[in-house]
């Protein structure tokens, strides 16, 4: 790939990096595969709740996107394999007039996105670049959303709300942009009126 | 900081310490997290403070409800380490 190849996939206000810096908000939960459990509820037909082993046997596909950090690191090329939020969604059956979705994670820590977005964009990442996703990075399950700002693509996974009604998340409460798309360089609230 | 023409601090000045003080959390893990939060704390009292002095009020207020928030978040991270 060239210099410029590489620009173009670069968002207005992000530089490229080529390691894979490690940022959260809460401190890196302990994964028991014994008692892990994956929540879908609010507004579903009937919640469902997937053991470890059975969220693996979930068709899994593979996903190469570039990620963009709204502290302004972009790492391009990203491997990624898991289950397509789509997948999940089918299993979970959200009612009909469910709009958007809160993802949940421990330590309180939720992102809200549309849930158009995550059907089309969505993947529950399990493995990076053909390794087990390591606990620093969100491991063994993160929400990848490649379209927006990373702190949507929720490190720890475990559990979507479907929601009728929008709800904000954990930084989006915190002044950053509800949406958050990179390339209009959503960063803060205070943008979403303009 | 950078101010405006005048030289008086912005509300956009202030939300810049309360973002350092966000990335001190988020690499705090990283790093000793018992440093990091001190360190984001002192930033968010010096936000404070500079929110308390903004000509905008309705942005004073606005910027010092985001900060109380992120204190109480800190208060909650501590008592965890």
């Amino acid at each position: 790939m060239s210099a410029s190849d590489a620009a173009a996939r670069v968002p207005p206000g992000q530089h490229l990096t080529k390691g894979w810096p490690i940022l959260h908000a809460s401190p890196i939960p302990t994964f028991n595969e014994e008692t892990w459990r994956f929540r879908c509820f609010g507004s579903v037909d009937e919640e469902v709740e997937w053991t470890w082993e059975q969220f693996r046997a979930l068709p899994s596909a593979k996903l190469v996107a570039d990620m963009h950090c709204v502290t302004g690191w972009t790492k391009l090329d990203n491997e990624w394999e898991g289950a397509f939020f789509r997948e999940v969604a089918a299993r979970a059956t959200p009612k009909a007039e469910t709009m958007h979705a809160l993802i949940h994670a421990p330590y309180g820590y939720t992102a809200n996105l549309p849930l158009q977005t995550l059907l089309d964009d969505g993947l529950f990442a399990w493995a990076h670049d053909v390794e087990p996703l390591p606990p620093e990075h969100g491991g063994p399950l993160r929400l990848v959303v490649p379209t927006l700002y990373a702190w949507k693509s929720v490190k720890w996974a475990n559990g979507v709300q479907f929601l009728e009604r929008d709800i904000r998340g954990y930084w989006e409460e915190r002044g950053y942009h509800n949406r958050a798309d990179p390339w209009r360089e959503e960063r803060y609230s205070w943008q979403e009126s303009g | 900081m950078a101010g405006d023409e005048s030289g008086a601090t912005t509300p956009q000045d202030v939300w810049h310490m309360v973002e350092r003080a966000d990335e001190f959390l988020k690499y705090a893990q990283n790093r000793d997290p018992a440093k990091a939060y001190a360190q984001a704390r002192a930033t968010l009292r010096k936000a404070m403070e500079e929110a308390d002095r903004l000509e905008d009020r309705a942005a004073a207020e606005s910027i010092s409800a985001q900060i109380s928030r992120r204190l109480d978040d800190l208060d909650r991270l501590e008592a965890a380490l």
